[in-house]
């Protein structure tokens, strides 16, 4: 378990370093001179001097490897490097907008697991019957919903046509209510088409047969067996969200004007803001790799069979 | 008990302790909703904006922040007016010597900062010098060319220049950054290098909060000198999609929405018109749509095909009919533009056929186009839609319009940074949809940035020697009248030449809700509305 | 054999529905020029953002362009790139996954480690930068989209051969001196493929919806095209003042997924795969 664990560990260090590698390289690719966006952005004529200065300020006059060298010198002493555009700390400019997005992200996670989990497993349970086609028939619709065009019908409706809800920005917790729906809705679909799958797999699979044959009445076979057997799929299912929820949020955010991580990172894109799209990325590729490690941990430990099937696993 | 019951009793105790966390968080209100933005002590007027206004960052003698904000907390020595009228601000009076050296401004007495400071000859010493240490101002004329900043007594201060200057007034008209800020600004007071402490100014608004991201808010600055300060707090909300101002203003959360700060999607005011909630206030602006001209284009090198495009372009289909007015590059608001001096070309399909006949070009039946050499006119037309939407529509109906006089444009809507890219460097387009700038900076900022050509700086927009000397011109005189005649000379070469296509003048639209009373332009756009004496009717 | 599959598709309802749907699509996106009522590019400002009507049955937009007409000629700016992206992704993916999976190694560490890569990058991030760099335009959206999907797909193709491996036939197959690219093709895409499919088809709706929404962002179609997510954009604009603008278009993103949504489900049922 140990050995497995470090090794898992130095190579997400090691992906993590060609990340940034990676995305260091596509943002200096990219077209569009930061400079000149910042000059044009705050209504300065960018003349050849004023983006020299400014390519000097940011050391974008050295090579591409002493760039990099730099900051990954930065990074190892704890600095992401001040943003360009507001001359910030990019740590400090995350933070200031990590909480309304993580806030963001973990409500609707938790509606989503509320509402989708019983669901699936209930409607899996209960096979072909009125409630199962109708849970089932919602989670394919739902997988088919541009979910732009979701936010926006639930911003015309609810926000304006009957004005419920606030719909611009989170200042509080009303402000969650709209987002928060659209995001559990899209997720919720997934949640429950995968989870009714495991269920009904396992529902069909020889140890429940078996279960079954030896008379173990209802009661008893599903939640001892059924539900326990269930716990893995669900925690795969659940651990592997969080890029599926990250990306929700990023439209979500911009539909509804949520001042977040997911609005920040696009309005750096636009503004090839390196250090901040640099930091960005950095963070929550390390939110995406730890949280399947630690997934693959769980695995590791709560299912035996993964334990003997080394090939497959020891990666 | 069997060992499988114990099993899944753990199980569903664990899937009930998840739950019950996950009530406990959701139930559990976050920071946010504890203080209501409902319930503060003075009433709040809330204005919709595209961008964060760093509101933390105001620094007069810098770029930070948006300019609506600069100009609600700064006051400038002289004001801009219509037409470019220059004004007293806080200075009441100047001279300006012979040889355009010497600018002596007389400063209004009696004025202080926000914070109870007195406003006087040594805080405009202090601003100066801090704007022209900056380097980011070093292209500025100011900035190149001063040479000493005299104090003659508390409220007189003479600015001596190397050589002659002639847009001084103009930038020390604008919304930065030559605005006036106290010395106890910065750390330690009065430093020219300081480190920004907070926003001291002498305007009617200075800064309360600032969330960044969402909203800056401005409470009244008690001392103001030229008008009565407002009794509201005046907050500036960050809301970066348009359609989203427009639920914004329809369900309350804001107040106020429009003009270059926030602008709305002008095919969303039929919403708003005749409807008692609402007030819709125009206002002339200076700012108009035109498209860049690549002459490196075999086909745009062509006089003949420039002018053509010019008369095969249909303004007045532009946003929904509103672009009837057009004619010439700068709107009739503009400095120096007279009802006289701006020839311009009209609508006239028939003639562009035939200057495009004329020129050597074929009609080509089956293609329904007009070629040269079996090289049918093909033309890429760059454009963005981020900080300008409107521009599809109106790159669409270019399109169309083209077509029918034989000319097939393609669209190029390219996200903003290349788009730039595009205008500024690689140059990689035939036609690009642009905008002029704006007041002070017309016609003669936005002309030299754009069209001064020498062989080591090519000009961006188009390369012409004769209206580069021209420009050189400006120059070299502070009188008006003869300003006057050269600028008559510029707009006949302009349009002679072909250099442009103007497409659309703009105009400045604020839609706010009718309990909001009072509303009145501000001076210049970038100080869109005298915020300030709002007022909130029950 | 084709007996067979017309009695394994017709067998329910919703799925001979969504089948004769998509057979319609399919053939309204080949004819298209042949079929629209109205010309989508003309601009007829005479008629400008009309209600739906007989003559206009989906309405037309703010150039006075009639939306039936637009939508149908949408379909070939819509529907055809995710399926060709897809069959392209799956063409590299099962290459990649199969050598990974069935050779391992450091092949496999290698692969598996840039695959992660790919997948850990948010593909917004990715396909923003990679469409600002080879520059505007749909085929860009279309190598963004294929650069941010192999990913996942030779990662799930690498794990079923996997299983593969294990099966007693490849024991036997091994013992019998056939290993290598014989096996492969023998025993091992042949056994993959049914699973593969599924998994693409089911995924049709998930690009249809990211292809549409990046249009939406303002990154893939240009103006004029007719592509659903463009339409979807300007309908946005037009919201409460014509409604109709946004909701056909939306509506056809919405139906052409369900329906895809829904074959896809009938092949999974019928493979028996989660």
């Amino acid at each position: 378990m140990l050995r497995y664990a470090i090794g898992r560990l130095a190579l997400l260090v090691f992906t993590l370093f060609l990340l940034t590698l990676f995305v260091f390289a596509l943002m200096r690719l990219a077209p569009g001179n930061p400079a000149a966006l910042l000059l044009q952005g705050i209504g300065a004529v960018p003349d050849e001097s004023l983006i020299a200065l400014y390519e000097h300020k940011w050391g974008l006059d050295q090579s591409f490897v002493q760039q990099y060298v730099t900051w990954l010198l930065e990074l190892l002493q704890g600095h992401l490097g001040s943003s360009f555009v507001t001359g910030q700390p990019v740590t400090k400019e995350i933070a200031s907008r990590l909480q309304p997005t993580l806030l963001l992200i973990a409500s609707s996670f938790i509606v989503t697991v509320l509402f989708s989990v019983p669901l699936g497993i209930v409607s899996a349970i209960r096979e072909n019957t009125l409630l199962d086609r109708i849970v089932y028939g919602g989670s394919v619709l739902g997988l088919s919903v541009p979910l732009y065009w979701l936010a926006i019908l639930l911003m015309l409706g609810f926000g304006v046509l009957w004005p419920l809800f606030p719909i611009i920005g989170s200042g509080s917790a009303n402000h969650y209510v709209l987002p928060v729906a659209a995001i559990s809705l899209i997720q919720g679909a997934y949640f429950v088409r995968m989870i009714r799958s495991f269920t009904l797999e396992y529902k069909h699979s020889f140890f429940m047969e078996a279960a079954r044959a030896r008379g173990l009445r209802r009661r008893i076979l599903y939640p001892s067996y059924l539900l326990r057997s269930m716990l893995i799929p669900v925690l795969t299912v659940v651990g592997t969200s969080f890029s599926g929820f990250f990306g929700a949020a990023v439209m979500i955010e911009n539909v509804f004007s949520f001042p977040g991580l997911g609005t920040y990172m696009l309005d750096m894109i636009y503004n090839r803001d390196f250090p901040a799209i640099q930091g960005c990325s950095l963070l929550v590729a390390a939110v995406i790799f730890v949280l399947n490690f630690v997934t693959d941990l769980g695995y590791y430990a709560a299912d035996p069979r993964v334990r003997l099937d080394k090939q497959r696993w020891e990666l | 008990m069997s060992k499988s019951f114990k099993r899944s009793a753990i199980t569903i105790s664990t899937i009930l302790l998840l739950l019950l966390a996950a009530c406990s968080s959701q139930t559990e209100p976050g920071p946010a909703s504890t203080n209501k933005p409902e319930a503060p002590a003075a009433k709040r007027i809330t204005v919709a904006v595209t961008q964060d206004s760093k509101g933390d960052r105001i620094d007069a003698s810098t770029y930070n922040g948006a300019r609506a904000v600069h100009s609600a907390i700064y006051d400038p020595l002289v004001e801009f007016g219509e037409g470019g009228k220059i004004g007293p601000g806080l200075a009441t009076a100047w001279e300006v010597s012979e040889d355009g050296k010497t600018y002596t401004f007389h400063l209004r007495e009696g004025v202080q900062f926000s914070d109870g400071s007195e406003f006087n000859a040594e805080s405009v010493k202090f601003s100066l010098a801090r704007t022209v240490a900056n380097e980011e101002n070093a292209s500025l004329e100011i900035a190149r060319k001063l040479d000493k900043v005299e104090t003659p007594d508390t409220h007189t201060v003479v600015l001596q220049f190397k050589e002659m200057a002639t847009q001084v007034l103009l930038e020390l008209s604008q919304a930065r950054p030559f605005r006036i800020m106290s010395p106890n600004a910065v750390n330690p007071a009065g430093a020219a290098d300081g480190e920004f402490v907070k926003p001291i100014g002498t305007g009617p608004w200075q800064l309360d909060s600032f969330k960044e991201g969402a909203e800056t808010v401005l409470t009244a600055n008690e001392h103001y000198w030229k008008e009565k300060p407002s009794p509201y707090k005046l907050v500036f909300k960050v809301i970066t999609d348009p359609q989203a101002r427009v639920l914004a203003l329809q369900n309350g959360e804001i107040d106020i929405a429009g003009g270059e700060v926030g602008n709305i999607p002008y095919e969303s005011l039929p919403i708003f018109e005749n409807n008692a909630k609402y007030k819709i206030e125009q206002h002339a602006s200076t700012m108009s749509y035109f498209m860049v001209i690549n002459q490196k284009n075999s086909f745009l090198a062509d006089k003949s095909v420039r002018q053509a495009i010019n008369l095969g372009t249909d303004t007045s289909k532009m946003m929904n009919g509103q672009g009837a007015d057009v004619s010439g590059l700068f709107q009739s608001t503009v400095a120096f533009v007279t009802p006289t001096n701006q020839p311009s070309y009209s609508f006239d399909p028939d003639k562009a056929k035939q200057l495009l006949e004329a020129a050597g070009f074929q009609w080509n039946a089956g293609s329904k186009q007009y070629e040269k050499d079996g090289k049918p006119i093909q033309l890429r037309l760059v454009i963005q839609t981020e900080e300008y939407p409107e521009w599809k529509e109106m790159a669409e109906i270019f399109q169309s319009e083209m077509k029918n006089i034989g000319i097939k444009v393609e669209i190029a809507n390219l996200e903003r940074a290349a788009y730039y890219d595009a205008l500024w460097t690689n140059k990689e387009y035939d036609l690009l949809l642009y905008r002029t700038y704006t007041d002070a900076q017309l016609p003669y900022r936005f002309l030299t940035s754009l069209f001064y050509h020498t062989d080591k700086t090519p000009g961006v927009a188009y390369q012409d020697a004769a209206l580069t000397q021209q420009l050189d011109g400006i120059a070299k005189t502070t009188s008006p009248a003869e300003q006057q005649a050269i600028f008559d000379r510029i707009f006949a070469r302009l349009h002679e030449e072909a250099m442009t296509v103007p497409v659309y003048y703009t105009k400045q639209t604020f839609i706010h809700s009718s309990k909001i009373g009072n509303f009145a332009f501000g001076d210049i756009e970038d100080n869109p509305v005298k915020w300030h004496q709002l007022t909130i009717e029950e | 054999m084709k007996k067979r599959f017309t009695s394994f598709a017709f067998e329910n309802k919703w799925t001979t529905a969504a089948l004769l749907f998509l057979t319609g699509l399919l053939i309204v996106g080949i004819l298209a020029s042949w079929l629209h009522p109205f010309d989508p590019y003309e601009p007829n400002y005479e008629a400008k953002l009309q209600h739906p009507s007989l003559a206009h049955p989906f309405g037309t937009d703010y150039l006075g362009r009639d939306l039936l007409s637009r939508v149908l000629a949408g379909i070939p700016y819509s529907v055809f790139p995710a399926l060709i992206v897809l069959g392209l992704v799956m063409v590299i993916s099962l290459v990649l996954g199969t050598l990974s999976g069935f050779y391992g190694g450091r092949l496999d560490m290698l692969l598996m480690s840039v695959a992660d890569l790919f997948t850990a990058v948010p593909n917004l991030l990715l396909t923003i930068v990679i469409i600002g760099f080879l520059g505007f335009g749909m085929e860009n959206v279309y190598a963004a989209i294929l650069l941010s999907w192999w990913a996942k797909y030779v990662r799930i193709i690498r794990g079923l051969v996997h299983d593969v491996k294990k099966e007693p036939y490849m024991l036997s197959s091994r013992v019998s001196g056939s290993f290598g690219f014989h096996a492969i093709r023998r025993h091992v895409v042949p056994n993959v493929m049914p699973q593969v499919l599924t998994l693409i088809i089911l995924d049709v709706s998930r690009v249809i919806l990211t292809l549409s929404g990046l249009s939406f962002l303002g990154l893939g179609a240009q103006p004029p095209s007719p592509e659903w997510g463009v339409m979807l954009l300007d309908g946005k604009n037009y919201l409460q003042i014509a409604p109709w603008m946004g909701f056909f278009p939306g509506l056809m993103i919405f139906a052409t997924a369900v329906a895809f949504q829904i074959c896809g489900e009938k092949l999974r049922s019928r493979f028996q795969l989660s």
